[in-house]
């Protein structure tokens, strides 16, 4: 057989697969968190920045797989505003803190070029970029040139927006919605209000460039609802079984 | 033998030439020589051992100096002797432009003995105090018996004297330490464009870095030294994380660092002005560095591909040793760029304290200060649930419960209404009360899951009714 017959074959089922898994948020995490490729990340209401953040720390440590450095971009204001990524809970869920570098940057053009230069670098295993106003400067030359940058140097990025930004024309292969979620909550005793447990988002597919133009385009409207486990830091999504949370979850462990 | 060359500003020839201090004076002398002091009131001080005959000798030394300093708009003489005492007074007082090397006691006298005792450079009082007893030139002292004198005037009159008569060897205190290695280029026509300037640069790296190789080091430190015609002098440093022997990577710490300084300043980053006629790239300091493949960790991350045509392992061991350097040299790199363009302490690492109060858990430490990458504290860590985002300043929150010292049902944060579905607390956390701190309160930890699912971190300060009658509840952080 000849190499290019083989590589066509495996092209197909590349394809293929590519095809089944697009159906389900979880396919698109697993098209998403690869390499070269940029991901987008829009919290649903205002108050999902923390949801949005740690789905975008998820889609890190899945990256973190690969050799490299995780490299979180926070402009200044965060620090006071929205937070700044704490070191204790990103070791918590098992992002490794020896791999990890936070760079502080006084405003929006520094954050894209720290990312671009990050993403080129070849350094990096991801870039995670959070903007507050992500809907005015991620725009379609920057996140263009992000994808390039990505791409020169087979890192992920990973563009976390600070507020909802309901039409977007950006350069990105995927684009998540994330909105927060009532986890499985633990019953405790006497009848108390349960304890909170595992974080819990309900996750939408906004764009998913990776199966377009083939025929299982993936289901865009609905809400998907995700679980993130302490003790494996992957996302556990409804691939064969859908997990349901929720209040009718909730009462079920209790 | 060390020598000395004083310069001494007389006054300024052209009225339009700003004042020159004595630093900015060492600073443009050290195109001469890297050791250069500033000498106050009104001149530097040079030590030339070595560097006189890259212009020709000490007397094309002597009037270059002369000549240039005449161009900028100031009247100016450089004067050569063994001791700074002597180029001091020589400078000022005499009427030859050098004392020759190794002159003996007798050639000092004839040379140095007609002037006024303020060649010895003494304060004011000494020195009036001197020609009133009759003593006004410096023969007058060095014919007398040292003991009378030195108990009338003081000591500081000898020790001047033997520095002049070069008995004595006083050091002068340059301004800055002469670097490790360095290289220049110089210009019959000044450059000014950036792009020149940054190519220059470019070039003097690959000097630089021959250099190092050849010493088998790696610079940490650099600096990069542009000398403007008009006697201004431009310095730009750069750190690296790790030794550095790569003319790319120093070149590119140096294009970032004249970016940087063009977004602070809004305007020619350079400052270029006439041009730059003299340009030094200088490592200040430097590590020993092994030889490596350079052409191979320069490659792709896949260098696996056996190109040969027999499978050779020793090879191909070889070539995957230099992709792990080629990562790890990527990583220090990029950390060295974005500190280079952003500040150091924007590039942080973080690292675990020891400290129970959650904001001093963790502490931000500027990555490229820290070598290497074994930071196992962080495995030894409590697996405590702990929020991703944390505030720099707590918030308050106004909170709604059933019992006075209950968790909250309910609570209002940024002027937004939460209902309380889960909860887990308290986590109590004491105030380090050996260390005696002031407004040190207890806090109850809370982990706070509203109906919407958004996860909080909060706590209550102070203990109900024994630390405070009514203790404040703020949010310190959120959860994913």
């Amino acid at each position: 057989m000849s190499q290019g017959g083989s590589s066509e074959r495996i092209g197909f089922l590349r394809a293929a697969i590519a095809r089944i898994e697009a159906q389900n948020p979880a396919g698109a995490l697993a098209l998403s968190v690869a390499r070269g490729r940029v991901c987008e990340i829009v919290p649903a209401t205002p108050g999902d920045g923390a949801a949005a953040c740690g789905f975008a720390l998820s889609l890190a440590i899945a990256a973190a797989a690969r050799p490299g450095l995780i490299l979180w971009v926070v402009e200044d204001f965060a620090f006071h505003e929205t937070g700044a990524p704490y070191g204790p809970g990103l070791h918590h869920h098992g992002l490794p803190m020896e791999r990890f570098v936070l760079v502080r940057v006084a405003g929006p053009q520094q954050a894209l070029w720290a990312l671009e230069e990050a993403l080129k670098s070849r350094a990096c295993a991801a870039a995670v970029g959070e903007l507050r106003d992500g809907a005015r400067h991620f725009d379609l030359t920057a996140t263009r040139r992000l994808t390039l940058a990505a791409r020169a140097g087979r890192s992920e990025a990973i563009l976390l927006h600070g507020k909802p930004a309901p039409a977007l024309s950006t350069a990105s292969e995927t684009r998540f919605e994330v909105s927060s979620l009532p986890g499985p909550g633990l019953a405790s005793a006497g009848g108390r209000r349960p304890i909170p447990t595992h974080p819990a988002w309900g996750v939408r597919v906004l764009k998913m460039r990776a199966a377009e133009g083939q025929h299982g385009r993936p289901d865009m409207e609905r809400r998907r609802e995700m679980i993130w486990g302490r003790d494996a830091p992957q996302l556990k999504g409804p691939s064969g079984d859908p997990l349901s949370l929720g209040a009718d979850r909730r009462q079920k462990l209790a | 033998m060390t020598r000395y060359l004083s310069v001494r500003i007389g006054g300024k020839s052209s009225p339009d030439a700003p004042i020159l201090s004595p630093i900015r004076l060492a600073d443009w002398c050290r195109r001469f020589t890297p050791l250069a002091a500033p000498d106050a009131p009104d001149g530097a001080m040079l030590d030339i051992a070595g560097a006189a005959h890259l212009f020709g000798g000490e007397a094309a030394l002597a009037k270059e100096i002369e000549t240039r300093l005449a161009k900028l708009g100031y009247e100016a003489n450089a004067a050569l002797a063994d001791t700074p005492e002597a180029a001091w007074a020589l400078a000022r007082y005499g009427t030859a432009r050098a004392i020759p090397e190794g002159a003996d006691e007798k050639g000092l006298r004839r040379l140095l003995g007609a002037m006024p005792v303020e060649a010895l450079r003494l304060d004011p009082k000494t020195a009036y105090a001197l020609s009133q007893a009759g003593l006004k030139r410096i023969d007058d002292l060095i014919l007398r018996p040292r003991a009378p004198i030195a108990a009338r005037f003081g000591e500081q009159v000898h020790a001047r004297l033997d520095g002049l008569m070069g008995r004595a060897r006083s050091p002068i205190t340059p301004r800055f330490e002469a670097p490790v290695y360095l290289v220049e280029r110089r210009f019959a026509d000044p450059i000014s464009r950036r792009e020149d300037v940054e190519g220059v640069l470019a070039m003097l790296a690959g000097d630089l870095t021959r250099l190092l190789e050849r010493h088998g080091e790696g610079a940490r430190q650099l600096e990069a030294t542009l000398f403007r015609t008009d006697g201004a002098v431009r310095r730009i440093s750069a750190a690296s994380s790790r030794p550095l022997r790569d003319a790319d990577a120093i070149s590119r710490l140096f294009r970032e660092r004249i970016k940087a300084a063009g977004e602070a300043r809004d305007e020619d980053p350079l400052d270029s002005g006439y041009g730059f006629d003299l340009m030094r790239l200088a490592a200040l300091e430097v590590e020993t560095l092994g030889a490596r493949q350079e052409a191979l960790g320069r490659q792709d991350f896949a260098p696996l591909v056996d190109l040969s045509p027999a499978p050779m392992p020793a090879k191909r061991r070889a070539v995957a040793n230099g992709a792990s350097f080629a990562v790890d040299d990527e990583m220090a790199d990029l950390i060295d760029r974005l500190g280079a363009r952003l500040g150091l302490r924007q590039v942080m690492r973080l690292v675990p304290q020891d400290a129970h109060l959650p904001e001093f858990a963790v502490s931000a430490q500027p990555a490229a200060q820290m070598r290497g990458a074994g930071h196992a504290p962080w495995d030894a860590q409590p697996p405590l649930p702990r929020p991703i985002r944390m505030f720099e300043r707590p918030e308050l929150v106004e909170t709604m419960a059933e019992v006075p010292d209950g968790p909250p049902l309910r609570f209002r944060w940024r002027r937004v209404m939460h209902e309380v579905a889960a909860i887990e607390g308290p986590e109590r956390m004491s105030s380090q009360w050996w260390r005696q701190e002031a407004h040190a309160l207890t806090r109850d930890y809370f982990r706070v899951e509203d109906r919407e699912g958004r996860r909080f971190w909060m706590y209550r300060e102070g203990l109900y009714g024994i630390e405070a009658p009514r203790p404040r509840w703020f949010m310190q952080g959120l959860f994913a």
